[in-house]
């Protein structure tokens, strides 16, 4: 048979086909259902999935370095010298250095969390503006002490604006933190969840002068990060506080690597769903056919050879669970495209892209032939007679 | 369809519409062959309306679903218009089946969530028909069994008698060598059932179409030409 009868022959049957789908529409709903459900959770994963794939690639090229105690316990804690920042510019191959303290207080939702992040003005801008700072914003900022700088989702998950004065409160009964909102920082910076006050300030507040999370560093070029890490860390490798100075992307991989971890788990948790639901399309499939077992012998002879019923069959399968798929993968799109998924401090909101959705949604495909196999060739295995004897 | 021209122009051409000679069919049960039809042979010619009677057992649906090419003979000789239907392989059966056979189940065997008209074009859907050949070949189809106005009504919509007028319908629209009925009123009342019947008989008498007919009814007996008695496999 040529392709192009072979597809008008298909095209005459669908109706045939989507009148099948209807004709028991509460199973074909729950079907419909289930599909979508599992295709929102494995879509869902997998733009987790490559949201952590990007942030690790988006540092891969980055001449920043972070230099952290050695001591990697409690690695959040102010527990580096300050101090340790001053000079840095004399190593060959650095440009600038800022000393950074971290400041996790509570969120405006319970259980959540909000982040603060004290830095020396003057150095760390020396580094780079956040996105989005005007210059009237950035004025405002040097000039006064509690003033912050703040990530635009951070004033969306909080309720904030420009202009308001607010507290990070302080967790198991620690202090607040009070400040101005004199700027925003846009959506897409690496600050865009934190609220950005001066070092000075926030020391005021917590206590612990002199000692900050880490330092902050961007060399000339990244082809020298390495390098440049190397020859810091042995300028304090003799020092009261040893150091670590690596670049972002091994800053970064605790947390990323602990997430990919706990990813990879759910990504097999993820296949495992669409596993469930293919046996339950299958199962689906398999109560139609035997519902019309006769119908089928009736086709059978009227002319409809084997491969035309179990297409058919499989067409069923692949129909509901396309249908199921693209509903599933689609709402995790619209959740996932929104910015709205994040874990707080993380300093970036999940994301996703059309090729992840499109990816997830296309397993769709082999997951209803897959389905449709065993009740269609189940379907045609039967001898033409016996169907039509079968008793509905 | 082409409609009787077409019928009368092809039993011109060749002779017997089914020839079959020394045919047996036997069945494997329990390791023990259990024969169904013996040594029979039987001639149809176009145009004729044969009634297939005999008690339960006798082997008449196994004949039918022999001359439909359903089932394979275990011996013997089936030819349809001079073509021995153990040569075909199974696709061409298929086809053969498609173009040349209409059936009539005893439960009718429409597709309950399809309408008339969709019951009758289902066997169209293997042909290279355009939809509006294929729709004017159903409605005219549906105009010979008296359903011209139930076009988009469902099966479940319609009387057992208006069912098996669909069926007949969807037998006819590929203008078939031969109408293959078994027990078709056999799940209707005597009203309903003296109706099909009746266009049995019309289609027979006037369009020249081919019936061989399975049936339990004397009276659905008396409306053939010709009456062929089976006992035990054997032509009675």
């Amino acid at each position: 048979m040529s392709a192009r009868r072979l597809v008008a022959e298909l095209a005459r049957s669908l109706p045939l086909l989507a009148r099948q789908l209807r004709r028991s529409p509460r199973r074909t709903a729950l079907t419909f259902l289930g599909l979508a459900i599992a295709f929102f959770l494995f879509t869902s994963l997998e733009s987790v999935l490559y949201t952590m794939g990007q942030v690790v690639q988006g540092t891969a090229g980055d001449a920043l370095l972070f230099m952290r105690p050695a001591e990697r316990e409690g690695h959040w804690l102010p527990r580096l010298p300050a101090r340790y920042a001053d000079g840095l510019e004399s190593v060959p191959g650095v440009v600038a250095a800022a000393p950074v303290r971290f400041h996790v207080g509570a969120g405006a939702r319970e259980g959540s969390y909000a982040v603060a992040v004290g830095i020396e003005p003057d150095a760390h801008l020396a580094m780079g503006l956040p996105a989005g700072v005007s210059g009237d914003e950035l004025r405002a900022f040097f000039a006064e002490r509690r003033a912050a700088l703040v990530g635009e989702r951070l004033l969306e998950d909080s309720g904030w604006e420009v202009g308001d004065r607010v507290t990070i409160a302080g967790r198991e009964g620690a202090g607040g933190l009070d400040f101005e909102i004199v700027g925003d920082i846009a959506r897409g910076d690496r600050l865009d969840r934190v609220a950005v006050v001066s070092l000075d300030y926030l020391e005021d507040v917590l206590g612990g002068a002199g000692r900050v999370t880490y330092v902050q560093i961007r060399v000339r070029d990244a082809l020298i990060a390495p390098a440049v890490a190397e020859a810091l860390d042995a300028r304090f490798a003799h020092a009261a506080v040893a150091t670590e100075t690596v670049t972002e992307k091994a800053h970064l991989a605790p947390f990323v690597g602990g997430l990919a971890d706990a990813m990879a788990g759910l990504r097999a948790v993820g296949l495992l769903a669409l596993g469930v639901t293919l046996l339950v399309v299958a199962n689906s499939v398999a109560i139609g056919v035997r519902e019309r077992t006769r119908e089928i012998g009736t086709l059978r002879a009227l002319g409809f050879g084997r491969g035309r019923v179990l297409a058919l069959v499989m067409g069923e399968a692949v129909a509901v669970a396309i249908a199921g798929g693209a509903a599933g993968a689609a709402a995790a799109w619209a959740v996932f495209a929104s910015g709205s998924v994040a874990i707080p401090g993380a300093g970036f909101a999940f994301a996703t892209d059309a090729s992840v959705v499109l990816r997830s949604a296309l397993l769709a495909v082999p997951l209803g032939l897959l389905a449709g196999t065993p009740p269609g060739l189940g379907a045609v295995r039967i001898p033409i007679t016996d169907a039509l004897r079968h008793s509905d | 369809m082409q409609g009787s021209a077409a019928r009368r122009g092809r039993a011109e051409s060749v002779g017997a519409l089914v020839e079959i000679r020394g045919l047996h069919k036997s069945y494997w049960r329990g390791g023990n062959e259990v024969p169904v039809l013996s040594d029979l042979s039987l001639t149809i010619e176009h145009g004729d309306f044969v009634a297939l009677m005999g008690p339960s057992g006798s082997g008449k649906s196994t004949l039918l679903n022999l001359i439909a090419g359903l089932d394979r003979p275990s011996r013997g000789s089936l030819r349809i218009e001079g073509r021995e239907l153990a040569h075909y392989a199974e696709g061409e059966l298929d086809r053969w089946r498609n173009r040349s056979i209409g059936f009539v189940f005893q439960f009718y065997n429409l597709i309950p969530v399809l309408s008339a008209l969709e019951n009758v074009e289902v066997p169209l859907l293997l042909t290279e028909h355009g939809a509006t050949e294929r729709r004017a070949r159903c409605e005219a189809a549906l105009r010979i069994v008296g359903l011209a106005h139930r076009l988009e009504h469902r099966p479940s919509e319609l009387s057992g008698g208006e069912q098996q007028r669909v069926a007949i319908a969807r037998a006819l629209v590929n203008d078939p060598l031969l109408v293959l009925a078994d027990e078709p009123t056999g799940d209707l009342d005597g009203e309903s059932a003296e109706e099909v019947l009746a266009l049995m008989e019309e289609l027979n008498s006037r369009a020249g179409t081919t019936f061989v007919m399975v049936t339990h009814d004397p009276r659905a007996a008396a409306r053939a030409r010709r009456l062929v008695h089976l006992e035990k496999g054997r032509l009675a």
